[in-house]
């Protein structure tokens, strides 16, 4: 992902503020809106060996079987009397960084993370103990990527900077008014979202061990029950625009697979009414509709013999209808302040050749900048498995409600 | 509103770039076979691109030339880059293509003449560093050539008429006999008029006239000797380098007796007297369709047999 995943983040961030301000409208205007958070974590690892390079079938310096990361966040909540306080009583958003080390800086590194998280309570066990997740999304800077000649062996890692997504899973505890032990698993993914090869990535399971202070909002809000508030069940529709580049590899017969150089173009609408069944949950079906400078190459390479230099690799621009797919997708949401997560799972009825005919899954992250704006940020799959391209992007949120 | 929906978008907008340097455009995806002939000689090509260059001229006959001139007439050679116009005429004596690229996206072949009895193929070798792509080529036989006159050069006719040419031979011995024995000999029995158009400059087997004239090669007018002058007198031989047996207008049964007396031995050899000349040739030809012109110049040679003679030899002791 590397300066895409820069350019992504880095207005996600003065995003956070903007969208807390536009966000947190409470009754009475003299009152706190929100409630300011800051926490510190830690992260032993276990990485797991997807490819050569981390199964240590090179020899290489570590084998990097484990890894250690540790991390700083500030985030907020909404008020309890707030619209989004009242609703989401227990969701944090904010900021974090993380610093990461594989053992193996050499030719890992240890990059450093920043990411925006958002956090929150999936059920109260006891009066002081709940169970929590929270998921991180961000950037991670400071790897040592591939080198065919400096660093040869590193065939997971692909660019200097990378993707970065977490889950955790969580017990809280609250040791002391506003004073938070949090403790769990969770699973991280890093990648540079198919804009660069090798795009193996690195995925980690972890322990996680933290402590998260709240500042102000008198007792602890869990103990606080805000009148229910009703939801009348509604339909809404996104519509999305999206971009991203991305790399691409061919498989010619009887012959090596082939990087082909530089980053192609992806573009592509999405049109997704969805059912609001709840205040945490949406879904739907959507119409995909993209368009992948690079889908098909392959079929269309215009040099008479494939060159040993990747770079002398051309081909003919293969015709519209084999770049350009439209699909239908089941849709599912999580709605959450600021930010929803949005599964889907579809497939192309339009669009010829084995590129595109293809199922496909999308996770994206969008991010509210208004009650009917919002930032766009998703990954495709093809066939579960195959990295196919980032969707960066905005969206319209027709017959949006609440505030 | 808008200041803040650019900052949410251009990131989106930076990223969406194309790769077009990979791509390359296709500049002639499906070439078709190129057939030039007599009612079809002028086909052009149209390239859907211009990243293509003049690689090269293939054929599987090794005497075709290929010669490449760029607008101001100086020779190039191959590969003929996109850019450059050019002019290449393509052939040898007996085909003539020429080949015009006068813009970048088009190659005109024009077929003047395929003198050859059966189609010429070629490939046209088009591409760029990446790729190439051939351009097959076949140029059916077009229209021979006709003769537009013959001309003859008086001044130097040379008549011959005192030379015998052996027609038949044979022994009659009569040793043994004591009566005279009687032969019947035909003397012009085998007796023709032999035309020869003798060229210099032709092949040994003198293919050139059929290339340019087809076959059966036109029938021309050749001289008759009245009174020790030549004359066209409507007498007409085929043209070519192989020697003409024409009729004589002599008496092909006419008997003619040789005796030999008794107890004589001879051996008796029938000639014929021949009248020969030598003139020198010029048949002038051009092609209807392409008004282009040949000559083939040399020399008509011709021996008719205009009266016989009768030798009987008196055989020696040696020769018996």
């Amino acid at each position: 992902m590397n300066k895409t995943t820069l350019k992504l983040i880095l207005p996600l961030l003065p995003l956070l503020s903007s969208a807390a301000h536009s966000h947190a409208g409470g009754k009475d205007n003299g009152a706190r809106k929100v409630i300011h958070t800051a926490g510190i974590d830690f992260r032993p690892a276990y990485l797991f060996p997807t490819n050569s390079f981390l199964k240590g079938t090179y020899g290489t310096e570590t084998p990097g079987k484990a890894s250690l990361s540790g991390h700083l966040k500030y985030g907020f909540k909404f008020a309890p009397d707030t619209y989004l306080g009242k609703r989401y009583p227990h969701a944090v958003q904010g900021i974090g960084i993380g610093y990461n080390t594989f053992f193996n800086p050499s030719e890992l590194g240890n990059p450093l993370a920043v990411y925006v998280f958002q956090t929150s309570r999936i059920a109260s066990l006891t009066q002081r103990l709940s169970l929590d997740y929270e998921w991180n999304f961000g950037a991670s800077f400071g790897w040592k990527k591939h080198d065919e000649n400096n660093n040869p062996l590193n065939t997971a890692v692909g660019s200097k900077i990378n993707a970065y997504m977490s889950l955790q899973l969580l017990l809280d505890w609250e040791v002391c008014e506003g004073t938070h032990l949090r403790a769990g698993i969770g699973a991280s993914h890093y990648s540079n979202g198919n804009t660069n090869y090798p795009n193996s990535g690195i995925n980690t399971m972890n322990g996680s061990i933290g402590i998260t202070r709240h500042f102000g909002g008198g007792t602890e809000e869990r103990r606080i029950h805000s009148a229910a508030q009703t939801f009348k069940p509604y339909i809404s529709y996104d519509l999305i625009a999206y971009g991203a580049t991305r790399k691409k590899g061919i498989f010619p017969e009887n012959s090596s697979p082939i990087v082909v150089p530089g980053s192609f173009a992806i573009a592509g609408l999405n049109f997704n009414p969805m059912y609001n069944f709840s205040k945490y949950f949406r879904a739907g079906l959507s119409l995909d509709a993209q368009y992948d400078e690079s889908a098909n190459i392959a079929d269309h390479i215009a040099n008479e013999y494939l060159p040993s230099d990747p770079n002398e690799i051309r081909f003919y621009r293969p015709p519209f209808i084999e770049q350009f797919s439209v699909g239908v997708s089941a849709r599912a949401e999580i709605v959450m302040p600021i930010f929803s997560i949005n599964f889907g799972i579809g497939r192309n009825f339009i669009g010829k050749g084995d590129d595109l005919r293809a199922f496909y899954q999308t996770l994206a992250l969008k991010t509210d900048i208004t009650k009917s704006l919002f930032l766009h940020v998703g990954y495709q799959l093809y066939k579960f498995k195959d990295p196919n391209n980032l969707m960066l992007g905005i969206g319209i949120r027709f017959n949006a409600q609440g505030k | 509103m808008f200041y803040r929906l650019f900052n949410y978008l251009w990131p989106v907008l930076l990223l969406t770039g194309c790769n077009g340097d990979v791509f390359i455009d296709d500049f002639l995806p499906e070439p078709k076979p190129i057939v030039l002939s007599d009612t079809e000689g002028n086909v052009s090509v149209r390239f859907n691109a211009e990243n293509w260059d003049i690689l090269d001229i293939e054929s599987i006959r090794s005497d075709m030339f290929a010669d490449a001139r760029d607008t101001s007439g100086n020779r190039i050679g191959f590969p003929i880059e996109n850019e450059e116009n050019a002019v290449i005429q393509y052939g040898n004596e007996y085909l003539d293509l020429r080949i015009e690229k006068n813009s970048r996206s088009e190659l005109n072949f024009i077929l003047s003449e395929n003198l050859y009895d059966e189609p010429v193929e070629l490939d046209i070798k088009v591409g760029n560093q990446y790729t190439s792509k051939t351009l097959e080529v076949s140029l059916s036989p077009t229209q021979k050539y006709q003769i537009d006159s013959i001309v003859y050069q008086w001044d130097k006719f040379k008549l011959y008429t005192n030379n015998l040419e052996e027609m038949d031979a044979f022994t009659v011995d009569n040793t043994q006999s004591s009566t005279p024995v009687r032969w019947t000999v035909f003397p012009y029995r085998y007796s023709s008029r032999k035309i020869e158009f003798y060229c210099p400059n032709a092949s040994w087997n003198g293919y050139e006239y059929t290339r340019y004239l087809g076959e059966p090669l036109p029938q021309i007018d050749i001289p008759d000797v009245t009174d020790g002058k030549p004359a066209l007198q409507g007498t007409k031989a085929r043209l070519g380098m192989e020697c003409r047996n024409l009729e004589t207008g002599l008496d092909k049964n006419l008997e003619v007796e040789a005796t030999v007396e008794a107890g004589d031995r001879r051996k008796i050899i029938v000639y014929n007297q021949m009248e020969i000349y030598d003139i020198p040739y010029k048949a002038y030809t051009s092609n209807p369709r392409t008004g282009k012109t040949h000559v083939f110049s040399g020399t008509l040679s011709s021996s008719r047999p205009y009266d016989y003679f009768i030798f009987k030899q008196q055989l020696t002791d040696e020769e018996q």
